[in-house]
């Protein structure tokens, strides 16, 4: 075999490829088909079924929860009031909202806060909402309806499962796409390696039609997705690995993009014990973008020294630094940016049993105020 | 050279969608059967990135050589069908539609083994040069790497098949 072998077999591939391939017919199919569709059938399919109104539907997530029906609870800022009424789990959400995910709670409302007991619950962009319970995905639209956008039911396999977190709702290309980090794991690798073949991908979910596609994926053994944040043209990924953190950034098919912005965390102090950069945020025309710069140093100790960078990515520049200590063992947790100001979730990792507190809320960068939230849970600010 | 888009001048106008799947759609199929290693499904993952393509097609049209964006997609589409834990992928080889590639003869087939052990980059490195005879820096283009990663990919590749194929031709 020599170089000549070589190029003879791959003038083969093309050959078998002009021969063969139908180009034409494909081409309809391609432009018929104006955005990809082609697993939305089998979603949108399995969703149909489960089209209900909202009051019971959200209720039915409730996985410890034996009645299907309890008395509502409305929280209007400090009072709480019982009520036999059926909740109303969608109040027209509008930008500048909290949504907060309360563990085990009772679903509420009040004028700022939404409360729905779920993983994680995010504005679907148009009123309603999109909420996460790790192994679906369901949208629960303004008017009540409800779909479930993705299951692990249709993504696991023999050898393996899958796992879901939602991310967030994003516009590509006009629709509405929940951005979701799909987790492969693979339990019983089969060629006797040591360590189970994990990979994580981020899909984006059009929210009206279910229809999928994936657009990035990663090795998750040695690296792990943080955070997606998707605005405009730009996806930015914050990814952890063994040796520190970095972030990706990419346009909304995955591909790479030209900006000048912080890749690598710079240690700081003792090199073994890095800044933790991580929870990369694009403001909503996704000209800049916010993240955590965090002393990794003082973790297990505490008080840890958190910093809001804002950065300018059409001009490659640090804009603004908000400087923070969170304390009595509070960790800092998802972040989310309006374009001004921030929310940030705080818990405590009390070895495993993670305890939800009230999150930071800083209305403006500039002014640097910062408030707690009345309520604990996970946070999700609404665009 | 053959690619009218790659080059270093840019398009004068848009051009419509049609045109360039008439174009690159056989290139793409050719490139993902290299680079994946799986003629059946080289036509799925090639129209994926079409679709990709077209989805975007606002946007991808304006850039000065769309033809590497739609490769850099097969590519990485192509090697992420090399991981079989891929769960979109396995949706879509669920759902694919039959193919019309046939399988490499005898003659070939030790060579498609010997570049299917290869790293993924230097699969794609390898694919861009002996399938499009594409230069260094074209190959960095597409594949958003240096051009000495994009000469790296390509030498170690060359170097790795000639060891695998037991070649005592020394490649530059």
């Amino acid at each position: 075999m020599n170089e000549r072998d070589i190029r003879t077999a791959f003038q083969h591939l093309k050959e078998d490829v002009m021969t063969n391939v139908q180009t034409e017919e494909r081409l309809e199919k391609a432009t018929k088909r104006p955005t990809w569709v082609r697993p939305a059938v089998t979603v949108f399919a399995g969703a149909a079924a489960v089209f209900i109104v909202v009051g019971a539907a959200v209720l039915a997530f409730r996985p410890s929860d034996p009645d299907p029906a309890p008395p509502a609870t409305t929280v209007t800022s400090t009072t709480v009031t019982e009520t036999t009424e059926e909740p109303t789990i969608v109040p027209g959400i509008t930008a500048g909202t909290v949504l907060l995910a309360e563990f085990g709670a009772t679903p509420a409302e009040s004028d700022e806060v939404v409360l729905v007991d779920g993983w994680t619950v995010t504005s679907d962009g148009s009123g309603g909402l999109l909420i996460d319970r790790s192994d679906t995905i369901t949208r629960v639209a303004a008017d009540g309806t409800e779909m479930v956008l993705l299951n692990t039911a249709d993504l696991s396999a023999d050898d393996g499962s899958a796992a879901l977190r939602l991310e967030d709702v994003a516009f590509v290309d006009g629709a509405a796409q929940a951005i979701v980090v799909v987790t492969y794991r693979q339990d019983t690798p089969d060629d006797g390696r040591e360590f189970p073949e994990i990979f994580q991908e981020i899909w984006q979910v059009d929210v009206e039609t279910g229809a999928t596609s994936s657009v990035w994926s990663i090795n998750a053994f040695e690296s792990n997705i943080t955070r997606v944040s998707v605005a405009s043209d730009r996806m930015l990924v914050s990814v952890a690995f063994e040796g520190g953190t970095y972030f990706e950034y990419l346009d909304t098919a995955g591909q790479p993009i030209d900006v000048v912005g912080p890749f690598y965390d710079e240690p700081i102090g003792v090199a073994s014990v890095p800044t933790v950069i991580d929870q990369g945020v694009l403001s909503p025309e996704g000209s800049m973008f916010v993240y955590l710069e965090i002393d990794s140093s003082t973790y297990l100790e505490g008080p840890i020294p958190v910093a809001i960078v804002s950065w300018d990515l059409d001009a490659g520049v640090e804009t603004g630094r908000l400087e923070l200590e969170l304390r009595n063992g509070a960790r800092p947790g998802r972040m989310d940016f309006d374009g001004s100001g921030v929310v940030l979730e705080r818990y405590l990792d009390r070895t495993a049993g993670i305890e939800q507190l009230e999150p930071l809320r800083i209305e403006s960068l500039a002014n640097g105020q910062v408030t707690e939230l009345d309520t604990s849970g996970r946070p999700s600010l609404a665009e | 050279m053959s690619e009218p888009e790659s080059g270093a001048r840019a398009l004068p106008l848009r051009e419509a969608f049609p045109a360039f799947y008439r174009r690159e759609y056989p290139k793409m199929v050719a490139i993902a059967a290299a680079v994946s290693g799986n003629r059946s499904i080289a036509e799925d993952l090639a129209q994926e990135a079409m679709l990709r393509a077209h989805r975007h097609w606002d946007r991808v049209s304006t850039y000065e050589r769309p033809g590497a964006w739609v490769r850099r997609a097969t590519i990485n589409l192509s090697l992420s069908a090399t991981k079989r834990a891929s769960a979109e992928m396995r949706r879509m080889l669920r759902i694919a539609e039959s193919s019309t590639l046939p399988e490499p003869d005898v003659a070939d087939d030790r060579i498609w083994k010997a570049v299917a052990k290869l790293p993924g980059k230097q699969r794609a490195a390898i694919a861009l040069h002996y399938l499009e005879d594409r230069l260094i820096d074209e190959i960095a283009d597409i594949l958003k790497v240096s051009n000495a990663t994009a000469r790296v990919h390509l030498h170690r590749g060359r170097q790795a098949l000639a060891t695998a194929l037991g070649s005592e031709e020394v490649y530059a």
